[in-house]
């Protein structure tokens, strides 16, 4: 399942399943649905256009994605013990072509977790840069989630969104 | 609102509810000389303020982050995850330079226990303290010495100051400076947090960044990145420190212990030269002690 799943060439089911693997915490399954280069980005202020001129929520590069992920996996992830569950909402799908293999999705997005007795949702618009791989699948070379409540006061983010 | 008293010292505005009391210079005292390190690292010899700002909070009473921000004993525990998960992050990976200035700086938390114990730790009248960089590597924030960025950098300082000046100014080595009981700030990597607290159990923190007009555009970057991993809201270092204070204050609400014991290097502390105390070692808890005895002082009116 999970090898067809990597070359998903349909670009709803594709941001579907990336919401899946999150809930499922499928993380080195979910990693391998990215680009080389690539960039993961939760910004701080509503509208925000580069990561390199002003603060984030996250930001990361392909290179720290890698640890992020890794982190998940140590026994001393304190902001994840114990560890959340989530439930993923994205609706409102829309593709827009850009020139090459290119192809973007925007979509509005809910992730809701629970965790320690707390429930919090994160809400907001998210823009996956996707790019056509050579075996007829998809890979994400951008992921942009800008939360409505941005620049409002967040408690600390430990899941990926 | 009217406030009785506005001061500013190197461009960094105070205001004062109280009509009466130590001047700003007088309250600030020492730490004056962390506002001198901030903006004297500047060709231009100013600091812009750039870069937004990012808010977060944490289920926890105002005190924790100030007893934290200079604790040096807690990274190689609380932090055990992101110094582990960046060690083992291999460096051919691509990165388009804010992720490397992000792993290098967790890993940096991985210090060997000399070099927090050989740290200095600072502390002076009303609360305050600084302690010393743990950044070992010589590197402003993420660029070796020899860097391209770097040259230019000090070339452009060099050329307003002197080469005897840059290297002095280049020389002061100091992490956090926290001014009792609300500010708290990185001198050589222009990072400032501003601490509001909500209720007895919440608390906010604003943090904001500069640009140093003159020097290459690349260290802004590279500040915003700094910036992302010791105050961003999903940091892989931050969200094990706002995890702890709110373990921290679960703790203290369940009424389990009758003390908090903050006596790490007690009776060691001696004054330095400058008219500090210091702590005997890097991880003594002076700045804590110091917090507290301003916190008495300030509650019982005490002159």
């Amino acid at each position: 399942m999970d090898a067809a799943a990597a070359t998903i060439a349909d670009p709803f089911a594709f941001v579907l399943h990336e919401c899946d693997l999150l809930d499922r915490w499928r993380l080195q399954e979910w990693l391998s649905l990215w680009a080389e280069e690539c960039s993961y980005w939760v910004p701080a202020l509503p509208g925000q256009e580069s990561p390199h001129d002003a603060l984030s929520h996250i930001y990361d590069d392909r290179r720290l994605l890698e640890t992020r992920v890794r982190r998940f996996a140590h026994a001393m992830f304190h902001a994840q013990k114990p560890p959340s569950r989530t439930v993923r909402f994205a609706t409102n799908l829309r593709v827009v072509e850009q020139p090459g293999a290119a192809l973007s999705v925007l979509c509005s997005l809910q992730v809701a977790e629970f965790r320690n007795g707390l429930h919090r949702s994160y809400l907001g618009h998210c823009r996956y840069d996707l790019l056509r791989g050579g075996a007829g699948g998809l890979l994400i070379r951008r992921k942009r989630f800008e939360l409505i409540d941005c620049d409002a006061p967040q408690e600390g983010i430990s899941i990926i969104l | 609102m009217r406030v009785p008293r506005v001061a500013q010292y190197r461009g960094f505005w105070f205001a004062s509810l109280a009509a009466e009391g130590p001047s700003l210079e007088e309250f600030l005292g020492p730490m004056t000389t962390s506002f001198d390190d901030m903006v004297d690292r500047s060709p231009s010899g100013t600091l812009e303020v750039a870069g937004g700002f990012s808010k977060h909070v944490y289920r926890g009473n105002w005190k924790l982050v100030l007893e934290n921000h200079n604790d040096t004993l807690h990274p190689r525990f609380v932090h055990a995850s992101s110094v582990a998960a960046a060690r083992e992050q291999s460096d051919a990976v691509p990165t388009d330079g804010a992720g490397a200035v992000q792993i290098r700086q967790m890993r940096q938390n991985g210090a060997p226990a000399q070099v927090w114990e050989e740290l200095g730790i600072w502390t002076s009248e009303w609360g305050h303290s600084f302690m010393g960089d743990y950044h070992t590597d010589k590197a402003a924030v993420a660029l070796a010495e020899d860097d391209p960025v770097q040259v230019e950098y000090r070339r452009a300082l060099a050329a307003r100051v002197g080469e005897a000046r840059a290297a002095e100014i280049l020389a002061v080595s100091r992490f956090n400076t926290v001014v009792y009981p609300n500010l708290s700030f990185m001198s050589r990597f222009r990072q400032l947090r501003i601490i509001v607290p909500l209720a007895v159990d919440r608390t906010m923190l604003v943090t904001h960044t500069f640009r140093m007009p003159g020097a290459p555009e690349r260290m802004f970057h590279d500040s915003i990145a700094f910036a992302n991993v010791v105050n961003g809201t999903g940091s892989l270092v931050l969200t094990d420190d706002l995890e702890t204070y709110e373990r921290v204050q679960r703790g203290l609400e369940s009424q389990g212990g009758e003390w908090v014991d903050a006596a790490r290097g007690l009776g060691a502390d001696a004054p330095d030269p400058s008219g500090m105390l210091r702590g005997a070692t890097g991880t003594s808890e002076v700045h804590i002690r110091n917090q507290f005895a301003a916190w008495a002082r300030w509650m019982t009116g005490a002159a």
